[in-house]
Order: structure tokens, then C-alpha cells, then sequence
């Protein structure tokens, strides 16, 4: 995806022909994930625009690699919903206290940016390592581990993710693009 | 060794497993230690990575945010942003959401022109991507439930595929050749490549079931089509589909013509 292709101009220069086309490809996959999620068809929009302004900004200002827009459109919108998910689960309530849109915007940009460092630092594990977190990240019962990979036991499995993860931990931290998270 | 152990202290500390006590000498331990603070929230972020309800939270004081908030609040994204909202509110809410083929019976200039002005969002011209994802499903796949030989290994693939470890069922019914006593199972290791985007092996797995004595042997057809679709061949794509049409009995005979119809 360049700044030069008439596609990302258009978008960019907030064209109606081509925001028509995006709506058209891309917010009924969105709508459908989220409703299937309990979301709103409203929240479903509000989504949807919030990632198409995250987006804007990043093409805008930044190198972006990748290689469908409309892909790439999916995720953001899957992470931002992620994170409302996330915000009600921390305030355990429905409706989320007004901030400012455009730092929340912001902050969801950066950790966006480190969620993909996060994604990338794990595609570089060997395949063994990629496999073992794969399953504890869907949260894989390490007894199944065991069976799957034949260990000797569950403490065996359990060193082997350690390993795994410290040595995914070393190769984010070792990023100059990794930053900092809240503690 | 001592690494190990501070790693599974911070295990217990996110999962919730400490003691009372334990926890609350854990949290004096970080309240004094940046450098394990940092190393509780990697740990809690990785575990997260997957997880639909979390996300990982970037630490908000910083010059980073300050710069990255400019870019948001500047001219051109606020007008960007403007544009977004007052389209949303024209067409996207204003308008009838109706598909436009449904207006064909109205005949010349004046059905041009309704059809036109009710042309708005929806997927008058769906790209093969939103056509796959609309007709992708994969709680179609058979689900196994009975005893017997060779069932648990395909319940175990059949687990690590709903679980999406991909890679992982991939290994598992290569390594225990499942296939052979499951031809079923061609159906998972195939929809587990194209869920990797390996559309190639996806196909031959597709094939397998197929060409295989399985009563099931047609669903292969339509999961063939399915990756064509994602895989943007239209034209194989149709080629397989009408097969399936033509032979009223086979898996997701419906589905098919109404896809045919839509790729035409």
C-alpha cells in the first residue's frame, strides 16, 4: 500500500466514491463481528470510523507495510473493539467515561504499533516455540501439551513455555520500536 | 533457576493463584521494582495477545503520546474525521439499505434513476474477500462425539482447530495420519491451510477427500470453492461451484447457487 496509489489518494482526500466502496466491502464483515460479539450496530460504526481515522493517520504520517487495505482495516477495527471489550471489563460498566477522543484515539495507535511488534516477534520463533505459545495463548490445558508434543511430564512443559516466552520477551525488548506498557 | 522461579511467581500473580499473603508481598515487590513491573506487564500482554476481551495498555506518560495525540488533533485529520461523520449521517443512515437488483422488475429511465438513488451501502459489488467471508463457516465442519478407533486423535485435531492452533492441528494429523482411518479429517487439515493462507496444500487436502470412499467425499467441492474465493480465482472458483449445483444432493447445494449467482 503506497500514498501514491489512486486508491489510498482517494481515501486519503476522504473521496466519496471511494469511502462509499470501503463502506460497501468492508463495514458488513465489521457489523457482523461485532454484533456476534454483543455489540451495537452503533458501536459497530463508531468503530468502524475510529479505525478508518487511525488509519488516515497512519498513511498519512507513517510507512505503513501491508498488503490489503481492507485486511488490514479488519484488524484495526477487531483491536479496537478489543480494547472497548477490555475498557468494560476494567469499569465493569456498559457505558465508558467521555475522554478525549482524540488521546484515546492516540494511545490506541502506539498500541497498535506494539500489538503488530508483539505479532512480528513471534512469527521469528523457531516452529516448536511458535506452536508451544500458539496453544497456551488459546489457553491450551498443559496436560493436552503434554500429550501433543509426547513430554515427559507437565513440568517439562511448563520449562519449554518458559523458555519460549522469555526468549519472545527478549526479542521485543530488544526492538528499538518497543515501548513501555502501563505497570 | 532463579529466572524460572520469578517467571512462575508472575504466572500465579496474573493468573490470580497466590495466596492472600504471597499476593500482597508480590506487589510491595513491584511497587519497588520498575524492572519487574515491566516484566509483569510483557507477561500479562503475551498471555493477552489472543485473548478477544484484552488488550495491551501502553503506559500514557510519555512524549510518544503527546507527539502521536498532535497527529490526531491536527487540521487535516479533524477534517478528515469531519468528512467521515457528515458521509455517515447523509448516506450511510439516511438512505434505504436495500440491494439494488431487488429494483430490476422497474424498467427504464425513472427505475435508472431509483435505482441509483437507493444505491448506497450495501454490497452491490462485493469483492471476493467479503463474498468468502460471508460464506465461510466453519461450525459446519462435522463435529466428532462418538467412541471408537482413531476418534480421539480426531477429536483432539478437531479441538486444536476450534481452538485456531492451525500449525497445530496441521502437525497432529500429519503425524498421526489420521486420514487414513477419518477421511473427514482431510476437511480440518485443509480448512486449517486455508485459514494459513496455504491455498496450494489447502486444494490437495480438498482433493484427498474427494477422490476418497468417504460419503462425504462432496463437501470437498465446496470447501475447494470456498479457498478459490478467498484465494480471489474466480474463475476456478465457479468451475467447482458448478459442480455442486449440478448435483442437487451434494454439501451446501443452496449456498452454492446463491454464490454462482453472486460471483456472475
Amino acid at each position: 500500500m503506497h500514498k501514491e496509489d489512486p486508491f489510498i489518494k482517494g481515501f486519503l482526500g476522504g473521496e466519496s466514491d471511494i469511502l462509499r466502496k470501503i463502506y460497501i466491502e468492508s463495514f458488513p464483515i465489521v457489523l457482523r463481528y461485532i454484533v456476534k460479539r454483543n455489540g451495537s450496530k452503533v458501536e459497530a460504526e463508531d468503530i468502524f470510523q475510529n479505525a478508518l481515522v487511525t488509519l488516515f493517520v497512519k498513511l498519512k504520517n507513517k510507512e505503513l507495510q501491508v498488503q490489503s487495505f481492507e485486511k488490514y482495516l479488519f484488524t484495526i477495527c477487531k483491536n479496537l473493539w478489543r480494547k472497548e471489550c477490555s475498557k468494560k471489563r476494567v469499569t465493569n460498566v456498559d457505558t465508558i467515561p467521555l475522554v478525549d477522543e482524540s488521546v484515546d484515539l492516540a494511545k490506541f495507535s502506539i498500541e497498535q504499533h506494539q500489538w503488530e511488534l508483539y505479532q512480528e516477534k513471534l512469527k521469528e520463533l523457531t516452529e516448536n516455540c511458535k506452536t508451544l505459545l500458539g496453544m497456551i495463548l488459546k489457553k491450551t490445558a498443559y496436560k493436552d501439551i503434554v500429550v501433543f508434543f509426547n513430554y515427559a511430564s507437565e513440568t517439562v512443559a511448563r520449562q519449554r513455555v518458559f523458555k519460549c516466552k522469555s526468549r519472545l520477551i527478549q526479542l521485543i525488548k530488544k526492538d528499538p520500536r518497543y515501548l513501555r506498557l502501563k505497570t | 533457576m532463579e529466572e524460572e522461579l520469578e517467571y512462575e511467581k508472575i504466572e500465579r500473580f496474573i493468573l490470580g493463584k497466590m495466596t492472600p499473603e504471597e499476593h500482597a508481598d508480590f506487589e510491595k515487590a513491584m511497587e519497588s521494582s520498575p524492572h519487574l513491573r515491566e516484566k509483569v506487564a510483557l507477561h500479562k500482554a503475551i498471555i493477552g495477545l489472543e485473548d478477544e476481551d484484552d488488550w495491551i495498555d501502553f503506559d500514557g506518560d510519555s512524549e510518544i503520546l503527546k507527539k502521536e495525540t498532535a497527529l490526531f488533533r491536527s487540521e487535516e485529520t479533524l477534517q478528515f474525521s469531519e468528512k467521515l461523520k457528515e458521509f455517515r449521517n447523509n448516506e450511510l443512515h439516511k438512505k434505504s439499505l436495500r440491494r439494488p437488483w431487488l429494483n430490476r422488475s422497474l424498467i427504464g429511465a425513472i427505475a435508472a434513476i431509483l435505482i441509483a438513488a437507493i444505491f448506497v451501502f450495501y454490497p452491490k459489488d462485493p469483492t471476493m474477500s467479503s463474498l468468502y467471508e460471508e460464506y465461510h463457516n466453519w461450525e459446519e465442519l462435522p463435529s466428532h462425539t462418538t467412541k471408537g478407533d482413531g476418534v480421539n486423535s480426531i477429536k483432539e485435531l478437531e479441538s486444536l482447530f476450534r481452538s485456531e492452533n492451525y500449525n497445530g492441528a496441521i502437525i497432529l494429523a500429519n503425524s498421526l495420519n489420521i486420514t487414513a482411518s477419518s477421511p473427514q479429517a482431510w476437511l480440518y487439515i485443509g480448512v486449517s491451510h486455508l485459514e494459513l493462507d496455504q491455498y496450494q496444500t489447502a486444494i490437495q487436502s480438498f482433493d484427498h477427500l474427494i477422490q476418497s470412499n468417504s460419503i462425504d467425499f462432496h463437501k470437498g467441492y465446496w470447501y475447494k470453492a470456498l479457498t478459490f474465493l478467498k484465494q480471489g480465482d474466480k474463475e476456478k472458483c465457479i468451475e467447482v461451484l458448478k459442480i455442486i449445483v449440478a448435483n442437487p444432493t451434494y454439501f451446501s447445494h443452496e449456498n452454492a447457487k446463491k454464490l454462482l449467482k453472486e460471483l456472475h
